[in-house]
């Protein structure tokens, strides 16, 4: 979702800045897509609110998505589990008074199975176990039914039995007494026999457990008697009942769960802050609702980042953003003013959008790139469209670990992607650089604060991400220092520049 | 952003779902695996077991009730009419003698391991308490839906060593009554054992076959009754005469290729007091009880049912064939 978020982010930026480059880029082409509706959303409504219902809009789903999921996980184990039994049923053909089951059929889903024979109201009917031979051999020469596996779960597949030959020959010789004469009219009752492991007999309905042994056991059915008939067949045996959703439902279901949780924190944590900033709002919407709406998109977008970062353990950019809380708590009261300047600021929309996207951006620095955008902030001269390119690059970066993108920033980020795989050093020179006067000092002192930290964590990730060259954490340092300055335009393209840097530079990117 | 993300978990939830649902219809039916059928007895033990205890309950029944109808249920062939003759001779007699221990107490079975019918199996009773040798006896499943019953019994020699089997869980063929793999077919070989049993050593076959216990005991018999008649200078004379009955000869491979053969047979000793006004009446408590009311002349006929056990060596042993045990049941008493 993050990663989503961050995207949409960019595309919105992009669009206005550099449609071609990020053309480029089909996922870009699709993002933008996605986040064209969005823009004209949220366009029209102030930033902050439409942020906060589209967050607890997805917060909800979030949630309902991984309650869902538990549920979904928690019923197949429950409701939705299978049968712990496989019943199938053996109907007869009529040919013939018994039913026999092939080798294997007994056993065929448990070792234990239950049997149960049905024959008309009244009438005899015996189960026997016997080895097939032996079944076989006493069914002899007489029609009977053959069970030879299940055609479903619910029902067994039959066909005409065949006497094997030698059971032929064995009744041709010595049958010839007995057998012949029960053949006809009435059914042969195997009851009795020595060879039958198990049986059982009874009028209309009997049934027997079996425990499947080695060797070749069969079940033999037999209707008895005057006009009898082949019983029908009825085979239980018990299934192991695996619940391979249970836990990845419950485990992907409570990620989610806690995701949306997360957000929908977020989202209230920035009505609060928000609230608080009302006040310095009022002051604020006094100034230029273009300069205001940007501010208040930044300071939101740093509250909400910050917040959010610091619940994050993740990755080494995350605690760089503890800076980042302070100056969020700092930020928040420009936020406010935010608000107010919503209403006023329809003109600056693309603006209010971008903060939206800031916002969004937030969850977005959960992803690692987000540093990526700090060389925005050093265009942030040209204000917030410079932002976005910045934001691209990075997302270039990341994708491609943008060779690309080093081109576009060339101007001051042109320093940061080189130092992907640099200290972190040059990278606050940089911003230096480019960044309006009003920046570079603000920039310097807050360099000074972050950049031990920062560098530290940019060595780390300078080590591990040295190849992918998504450097982007030490540009974030830069905007840092704007924020600080407050000053009314400045800071919000430094603020901007500074959620970049603090890993909200996922959402500096979506800008 | 909406309609993404519902989109999105639409998808999700959707695409759970149908793995789930697929997942739990894409089970496969499992198709029956038998077992590959093995060379085993087709009678278990525990079966065996059964059947013993089912054959000695009709036998211990009809010794207390002498309701000798009842024994048709398991007992069939020679055994039956053994069996009937030894309770006749014991209802005349008046005590249980005649009657062959037929408790079912077993050191050893021989199981069959044909699936064809008739299976026939095997089995040594454990040393019987009135000290007379082990039994050992033959049963019989004529078809499929027949019941095993004892089919005949023969009490082993003293001393006799039995020949191996193979294990009883596998099973021992049977062999036919023409098998050719034996020195003598069994059909034959109780044909040749009857030709000496009857002349002893004046037998063209007397020398497939090595001296054994049941000869030597007419030798003794005879040359008593002779010897007995004679002290009366009355011209003693004492012969006996075996005959195979119709009753199939019921062969079982042993380990060493060969065979154990059991055939029934009938058999007829006439004593006989050659001179004149010589009279001689029945020699034996059993036969006496027969005689009845008889008149007595001057030869004493005793018709006897017998049966034989005999091992059968294979066709290329030096050995020769030996009797295992017999039963030797007087059934009749004639004054000739």
């Amino acid at each position: 979702m993050v990663a989503v978020q961050a995207h949409l982010g960019e595309g919105r930026v992009r669009i206005p800045t550099e449609p071609h480059k990020h053309a480029r880029h089909w996922t870009v082409l699709l993002v933008r897509s996605l986040c064209w509706n969005i823009h004209l959303i949220d366009g029209h409504a102030p930033n902050i609110r439409r942020e906060s219902v589209v967050q607890r809009i997805l917060a909800t789903l979030l949630i309902l998505a991984g309650l869902g999921g538990i549920g979904y996980g928690v019923a197949t184990a429950t409701v939705l589990r299978e049968s712990d039994t496989v019943v199938a049923t053996a109907t007869p053909s009529g040919d013939g008074t018994m039913v026999v089951t092939e080798p294997g059929v007994l056993g065929l889903v448990d070792d234990q199975v239950t049997v149960r024979a049905t024959v008309p109201e009244g009438q005899k009917v015996t189960l026997a176990l016997g080895s097939d031979v032996d079944v076989l051999g006493w069914v002899g020469d007489d029609p009977y039914d053959s069970v030879t596996g299940l055609s479903s779960w619910e029902t067994l597949s039959v066909a005409p039995g065949t006497a094997a030959a030698t059971e032929e020959e064995a009744a041709d010789g010595e049958e010839t007494d007995d057998a012949p004469a029960e053949k006809p009219a009435s059914g042969p009752d195997p009851a009795g026999s020595d060879m039958w492991i198990s049986e059982v007999s009874g009028e209309t309905t009997v049934s027997l457990r079996w425990t499947e042994e080695p060797g070749r056991v069969v079940l033999l059915a037999a209707g008895v008697g005057k006009d009898a008939e082949a019983p029908t067949l009825e085979l239980t045996w018990p299934r192991p009942v695996t619940t391979p959703y249970l836990w990845p439902g419950v485990l992907g279901g409570s990620f989610l769960l806690i995701l949306g949780v997360f957000i929908a924190i977020g989202a209230r944590r920035k009505k609060n802050r928000g609230n608080k900033g009302r006040t310095p709002s009022a002051v604020r919407t006094r100034q230029p609702d273009s300069e205001l709406p940007r501010r208040d998109a930044v300071f939101e977008v740093d509250g909400e980042q910050s917040s959010p970062s610091a619940h994050e353990p993740g990755g080494g950019l995350p605690p760089a953003l503890g800076d980042p809380v302070e100056g969020g708590t700092a930020v928040l009261p420009p936020a406010s003013p935010a608000r107010p300047g919503r209403g006023q600021a329809a003109q600056s929309t693309p603006e209010p959008e971008q903060d939206q996207t800031r916002s969004w951006g937030a969850p977005a620095s959960f992803g690692g790139a987000a540093p990526i955008t700090p060389p925005p902030a050093v265009e942030p001269a040209p204000g917030p469209v410079a932002a976005p390119a910045a934001s691209i690059r990075g997302i270039r970066r990341r994708r491609g670990q943008g060779s690309g993108a080093p081109a576009d920033p060339a101007q001051p980020p042109a320093q940061p992607t080189p130092f992907g795989g640099a200290a972190p050093a040059r990278a606050p020179m940089a911003p230096g650089t480019p960044d309006p006067a009003q920046a570079a000092p603000p920039a310097a002192a807050a360099s000074d604060k972050p950049m031990t930290r920062r560098e530290m964590r940019m060595r780390d990730q300078a080590q591990r991400r040295a190849a992918t060259g998504a450097m982007p954490t030490v540009p974030a340092s830069e905007p840092e220092p704007e924020p600080e300055a407050e000053q009314p335009e400045t800071p919000s393209s430094r603020a901007a520049a500074w959620r970049q840097t603090w890993g909200v530079t996922g959402n500096d990117g979506g800008n | 952003m909406k309609r993404t993300t519902t989109t999105r978990t639409t998808a999700v939830v959707a695409t759970v779902l149908a793995t789930g649902l697929l997942a739990g219809c894409a089970e496969e039916l499992p198709t029956p695996k038998p077992e590959a059928p093995v060379a085993a007895a087709v009678v278990t033990q525990s079966q065996e077991r059964e059947i013993l205890d089912k054959v000695a309950e009709v036998v211990g029944k009809v010794e207390k009730s002498r309701d000798a109808d009842s024994l048709a249920a398991r007992l069939d062939g020679p055994a039956l009419s053994i069996r009937e003759t030894q309770l006749e001779v014991a209802d005349a007699r008046g005590d249980k003698e005649p009657l062959t221990d037929l408790a079912m107490e077993m050191q050893q079975v021989i199981l069959p391991s044909d699936q064809d019918w008739p299976r026939s199996s095997f089995a040594i009773t454990v040393q019987p308490k009135d000290l007379t040798t082990p039994v050992l006896m033959a049963f019989d499943q004529a078809t499929a839906r027949d019941q095993y019953k004892l089919w005949g019994w023969v009490r082993l020699l003293p001393g006799v060593t039995m020949p191996q089997f193979a294990e009883a869980d596998l099973g021992s063929p049977a062999v036919p009554e023409d098998d050719e793999s034996l020195k003598v077919t069994p059909e034959d070989a109780i044909k040749q054992y009857a030709s000496v049993l009857t002349v002893d050593k004046d037998s063209k076959y007397a020398e497939n076959f090595a001296d054994d216990d049941l000869r030597q005991f007419f030798r003794d018999y005879g040359k008593l009754q002779v010897d007995a008649i004679n002290k009366e200078e009355c011209g003693g004379s004492f012969e006996v005469e075996y005959e195979p009955t119709k009753d199939p000869v019921k062969a079982v491979r042993t380990a060493d290729g060969g065979a154990l053969v059991l055939a029934s047979m009938i058999s007829q000793e006439t004593i006989t007091a050659k001179e004149e006004g010589c009279e001689i009446g029945p020699p034996t408590k059993t036969t006496k009880a027969l005689w009845g009311d008889t008149e007595v002349s001057n030869v004493v006929e005793v018709n006897y049912e017998d049966m034989v056990a005999m091992y059968v060596p294979p066709k290329d042993s030096e050995d020769e064939i030996s009797l295992v045990g017999y039963e030797h049941v007087p059934s009749s008493v004639s004054n000739g």
